[in-house]
């Protein structure tokens, strides 16, 4: 008999559930001990009374902040994962010369802290940046010298740190799209305009959303940009810094890192529910009936 | 499969032009960053640094003089990091997906979540419940919250793509666990492994929110640095330390490219 | 089954072992870079070296650079630089109060008389203490002076264009000036503080009605392009910013050892003086390296070099005749007058408060 009795071994082991939860345990400890114990501090000493959250969420300099994070994150969210469609159509699916460069040059900004694409923003559109000077060189005008720290040079910076990253989740998302669908919905007739709504979108949607979920929170939580680039139009988490160095206000400061946090963590349930009925409602009728034709396809 | 667009070869030079382009835009600030460095020419404003510099060479060993403790701070956080993390989430990882207990499920959201709270809230949470602590173990542990939940994403995801039944194949013939764990999971997991090494060295390396106001003018990780850097020195020293901070990182996240490249989604809280 | 594991295994290991190789080389490069850059620009200390914690340390301001450079040459004593402005020093100190990490700060007068309000700071009298003039230091020891400074316009005449100069308060307000204003945050920093204070108390308000002053500040703001919680210096002296309100010093030093196209005015409706002061943490660290120092800087090796960045030294005798030679003519100082520090330090909260809301307030 080749090995031992399974049987006798299974008697003699650990159960694999304590061993699961041995084995999880080290992160446990860990999660409890420097982030939910520190991070409670922090949410007690926010709620310590509703005073703290009265003035954060009362009209001025705190809620314009929320608001303009909230703003700015969904917008520059958007146009990114718009901006990162072909390129991660194109990096997916096509082979071409030059395609791990490209891929290469797309990913190296992710490891970029907020400051460095900051300092990069003025590099290229401070007062005497790349550009303006370029502008200047060729055609004598002064053009977009500063534009870094206009809300539009702000927009721009969270794009650069954006793209990079909806790239790559598209990217993989693409990669496994699976193109006899697409096929067989051509030879079953549908238009392109049909293929796209009906077969392509439904399948794409959750990985669509799954990147506007990581863009959207990837900008909320950024700060090392703003840091850097933004002068008149704040965003919270620069108002929680100003708040915390300038003024030891940790009522205020707490009140506000719990609301940017609850509204990140809104947003990405959304994403993430509203992507989870979408596929229960895709997985029957139409896409369904395509499934099935492309294996009967396939088979053939 | 095509672009909707009616000419197929059309559509892939389209495509492929705007992909380069947006490569382009990406790359632009870098380069011209790394032409900063090297140039000598007074392009970008006078230098004031209290302390003259002649010389691409010479500019590197001054900038290398001034933050060079910072930057061996960040190896020694990232060295110390990067085990840990993996030894934290990796076993977690493995214990989600193969040996469930009750609340496990739970448990796993539970180690990706941190990734949402913002790094300023979590260093100020830190000084207030353990300011005593040594700095570098505060600045360790907020990298930890960030790096943790990449590993577990990382090694669950390669779990899941991985057939549970060869393990079981592998019981029935007669393996012993430690076995099993040694000879089938931990080579099926190598690239997962690697990758999580590399993706925790390359965000350590230029993590900033938490660093920053956790820094203290002694214990300060490079990023943190970068930022006086930015403020305080002029174009050619601000260049050069940015060179200096991307050098180590250019092959690290060309290799996490070259292995999959999907976990790197995430990348550096920005 | 098992090549495929082995292979995927192998490439993994085969590609981390370059990146890994490539890591490692680069760090190689730095180290030796490192390794070769001259110990006496090193400013950072490793743990083993000894060091003063100054929170508050900018080197181009008041050339904290080359006093820390000298001191280090001097006692072998490292105080690495710190980018805080005096409130958030204060506020440092403050979050610190059971753990302190810094051995002393360096203010602007008023913020640093709130911090010994607050109990932050230990007494201690540096030698040469009689020296000081009694206005500018704490009875106790708490604080003490160790410059002065005049608020000023600093112009960049290059980037200031077909604009001119501009000679007074109400002259900024022109709307030629667009964009090019820039003053340090006030909430950051004590310089700024001061400005705000002063132009208050300037405009015809005092401790109790600050409308006048954050309404000449609020004209002001059309103008302003920035209210940055770091220190400007390199950006102003690039060009970056055409105007910068802030310690006179700073303007001379970019003119004269910087060779900047800069001009200091002083404003002809007139400006305030204003102390620089040190104050010894509580709980310091390094209370003996602290004390030595403190000493120091009030010895005339420190105070000369201070005076080479020209902010006025508290030892008179100290400044060098060719430096006092550079600044703007007696009759142009006569226009500034100090302020009260406890005023100051009494006011600082509310006033602060009333500039966010009043300049920052909803919007911006």
């Amino acid at each position: 008999m080749a090995g031992r009795d399974p049987r006798r071994r299974a008697l003699g082991a650990p159960p694999p559930a304590a061993a699961g939860f041995l084995l999880a345990l080290p992160l446990l400890l860990f999660l409890v001990a420097l982030v939910l114990w520190p991070v409670s501090h922090l949410v007690a000493a926010a709620t310590h009374g509703p005073g703290a959250f009265r003035v954060v969420l009362a009209a001025g300099r705190y809620r314009t902040a929320l608001v303009n994070s909230l703003l700015l994150s969904a917008a520059a969210a958007g146009a990114a994962v718009l901006l990162s469609l072909v390129p991660a159509w194109v990096l997916a699916r096509e082979r071409f010369a030059g395609r791990q460069l490209l891929r290469a040059a797309m990913a190296l900004p992710l490891s970029f802290s907020g400051v460095l694409v900051g300092f990069l923003m003025v590099v290229m559109l401070g007062r005497i940046g790349a550009i303006p000077e370029l502008v200047r060189w060729l055609t004598g005008r002064q053009l977009l010298a500063g534009a870094a720290y206009t809300p539009a040079g702000l927009f721009v910076a969270y794009l650069y740190f954006e793209v990079p990253r909806a790239v790559l989740t598209l990217e993989a998302a693409f990669r496994r799209f699976p193109p006899e669908l697409d096929a067989a919905a051509r030879t079953l007739g549908a238009s392109t305009r049909e293929r796209l709504l009906r077969v392509r979108l439904p399948l794409l949607a959750p990985a669509l959303r799954a990147s506007l979920a990581l863009t959207f929170s990837a900008s909320m939580g950024s700060f090392g940009v703003a840091l850097i680039l933004s002068r008149r139009f704040t965003v919270a988490p620069v108002e929680i810094y100003t708040e915390l160095t300038g003024f030891s206000n940790d009522a205020v400061a707490g009140a506000l890192c719990l609301l940017l946090a609850l509204a990140t963590l809104a947003a990405d349930r959304l994403l993430a529910q509203g992507g989870r009925r979408w596929r229960r409602a895709g997985s029957g009728g139409g896409l369904g009936g395509l499934r099935q034709a492309a294996a009967s396809g396939t088979r053939s | 499969m095509s672009l909707p667009i009616h000419s197929p070869r059309l559509a892939r030079r389209l495509g492929i032009a705007w992909t380069a382009l947006v490569a382009a835009m990406l790359a632009a600030p870098v380069a011209v960053t790394i032409a900063g460095a090297f140039s000598r020419s007074e392009w970008y404003g006078l230098r004031s640094e209290g302390a003259p510099v002649q010389g691409t060479a010479a500019l590197f060993t001054y900038v290398l003089g001034l933050w060079g403790h910072h930057l061996l701070r960040s190896a020694q956080i990232v060295a110390v990091v990067t085990p840990l993390a993996l030894l934290l989430g990796a076993p977690a990882a493995y214990a989600f997906r193969r040996l469930p207990f009750p609340g496990s499920r739970w448990l796993e959201a539970a180690a990706v979540a941190p990734l949402a709270i913002p790094g300023i809230v979590l260093a100020v949470a830190l000084i207030e419940t353990a300011g005593g602590a040594p700095r570098f173990a505060l600045l360790a542990a907020g990298h930890l919250v960030y790096t943790v939940p990449l590993v577990v994403r990382t090694v669950g995801n390669a779990l899941h793509g991985h057939d549970p039944q060869l393990e079981d194949a592998a019981r029935t013939l007669g393996a012993g666990r430690l076995a099993i764990v040694r000879r089938l999971v931990v080579p099926l997991l190598a690239p997962a492994l690697v990758v999580s090494a590399l993706l925790v060295l390359a965000v350590s390396w230029g993590e900033f929110n938490v660093s920053f106001l956790l820094a203290t003018p002694r214990v300060q990780t490079f990023p943190a640095a970068l930022y006086l850097t930015y403020t305080t020195n002029s174009f050619p020293v601000a260049a050069a330390a940015t060179l200096v901070f991307l050098l180590p990182v250019v092959p690290v996240v060309a290799a996490i490219q070259a292995l999959g490249g999907e976990e790197l989604q995430r990348g550096a809280q920005p | 089954m098992p090549t495929t594991m082995g292979h995927a295994a192998r490439h993994a290991s085969r590609v981390a072992g370059l990146a890994i190789g490539g890591a490692i080389a680069s760090g190689l490069v730095i180290a030796a870079g490192f390794a070769a850059a001259p110990s006496s620009a090193r400013t950072a200390a490793p743990a083993t070296e000894k060091v003063v914690i100054q929170y508050d340390c900018i080197p181009n301001y008041a050339n904290w650079g080359s006093v820390t450079a000298l001191y280090k040459k001097v006692s072998g004593v490292t105080v690495p630089p710190d980018p805080k402005g005096s409130s958030v020093a204060l506020a440092a100190l403050e979050r610190e109060r059971d753990h302190p990490v810094a051995d002393c700060a360096y203010y602007s007068g008023a913020i640093g008389l709130q911090a010994a309000q607050k109990g932050l700071h230990q007494p201690y009298k540096p030698k040469g203490w009689e020296v000081i003039p009694t206005e500018l230091k704490d009875p106790a020891g708490l604080w003490w002076t160790v410059h002065t400074s005049t608020i000023a316009i600093l112009v960049n005449t290059k980037a200031l264009g077909t604009a001119p100069v501009p000679r007074s308060w109400h002259q900024l307000l022109d709307p030629a000036y667009k964009g090019m204003v820039a003053y340090d945050d006030p909430t950051w920093g004590g310089t700024s503080y001061t400005l705000v204070y002063g132009l208050n108390l300037l405009m015809g308000g005092s401790d109790a009605n600050f409308k006048p002053g954050l309404a000449y500040l609020k004209q002001l703001d059309a103008n302003v392009s920035s209210y940055p919680r770091e220190s400007i210096y390199n950006a102003v002296l690039r060009g970056e910013v055409p105007i910068w309100i802030n310690a006179d010093g700073n303007g001379y030093k970019m003119r004269h050892v910087d060779g900047g196209p800069i001009e200091v005015v002083i404003p002809a409706e007139g400006s305030f003086t204003m102390p620089l002061v040190m104050g010894m943490a509580k709980g310091a660290p390094h209370p003996e390296e602290t004390r030595r120092y403190f000493d120091w800087l009030l010895g005339p090796e420190a105070q000369a070099e201070f005076a080479k960045a020209f902010f006025r030294p508290v030892l008179a005798r100290a400044m060098p005749a060719d430096v006092a030679a550079k600044f703007l003519p007696a009759r142009e100082y006569a226009r500034a007058r100090p302020l009260d520090l406890a005023r100051m330090a009494a006011a600082a909260d509310a006033l602060k408060r009333a500039w966010l809301d009043e300049i920052r307030g909803a919007g911006r």
